[in-house]
């Protein structure tokens, strides 16, 4: 691949993994953080993966292994200095059902939150997700089944 | 009849709603920045990776070569014993059958 296809790549996909990456780290930095070290990752090894066609799903599912490792640092970071973000803490008196949607995808397990992250970035097509996730069908249906029972139970508790 | 939860609703509306993200970069800026890492990413050091990989070769290889000589030298020594213990007993035997 060339950068020429690189630069078709982001024009085309660039939201969608943007939009993929922000659900898991819930912050704007880090989400472009993760999607530029993806492009990167995904340049240097870009020899190694042949089919184009797969290129987007790829550097989306490097993104999200960035964006893993970007909040698992904070969390580390925070833990060190004993004090939680407290911008994490804070929220609105009265926040909208969206915004209660991204504080119970932080509370859930990486695989399932990934999965939902995933499926709200495109559009909920289980095609793209299971391209994307690189999992069987039936991994991914089970994984939304079970993602949707622990969300609805941490937003009741919200 | 619609089978469609609250939770299932609320999905479809996350995935309509436009990205919340203020702050986001644009397909511009991500490639401004991508084409400036990439003129800062090294090329991959092959020359150095051969060098080292000889070097670590060379060194198990002269660990196992000394390690071969030492065995043959102590079985060459465990020979000698031995024909020696032989040379010693045929000289026994000769002389008792000398002696009688």
């Amino acid at each position: 691949m060339t950068e020429e296809d690189f630069n078709n790549l982001i024009d085309q996909h660039l939201e969608t993994w943007q939009r993929t990456v922000i659900r898991i780290t819930n912050n704007a930095d880090d989400a472009n953080e993760a999607v530029q070290q993806a492009l990167i990752a995904a340049w240097e090894k870009r020899h190694s993966f042949g089919f184009r066609a797969r290129a987007a799903s790829w550097v989306c599912r490097i993104a999200i292994n960035r964006a893993y490792n970007i909040i698992r640092k904070r969390r580390r970071d925070a833990e060190r200095e004993n004090a939680y973000a407290q911008e994490d803490c804070v929220h609105e008196p009265q926040e909208n059902v969206l915004d209660k949607l991204q504080r119970a995808l932080e509370l859930l397990p990486e695989p399932y939150r990934e999965t939902v992250a995933v499926a709200i970035a495109n559009n909920l097509s289980a095609e793209k997700c299971i391209r994307i996730l690189n999992c069987r069908p039936g991994t991914f249906y089970w994984r939304m089944q079970q993602a949707k029972i622990r969300l609805k139970k941490i937003m009741e508790d919200l | 009849m619609n089978h469609k939860t609250d939770i299932d609703q609320i999905l479809e509306a996350a995935a309509a709603a436009p990205c919340n993200g203020a702050g986001l970069k644009s397909a511009k800026e991500v490639k401004n920045e991508f084409h400036n890492q990439l003129s800062q990413v090294r090329e991959v050091p092959y020359l150095q990776y051969f060098l080292k990989s000889a070097a670590i070769i060379t060194v198990i290889f002269t660990i196992l070569f000394f390690g071969c000589m030492n065995r043959k030298e102590r079985i060459m020594e465990k020979e000698n014993y031995k024909n020696i213990m032989l040379a010693c007993f045929a000289l026994k035997t000769l002389n008792g059958d000398l002696m009688k």
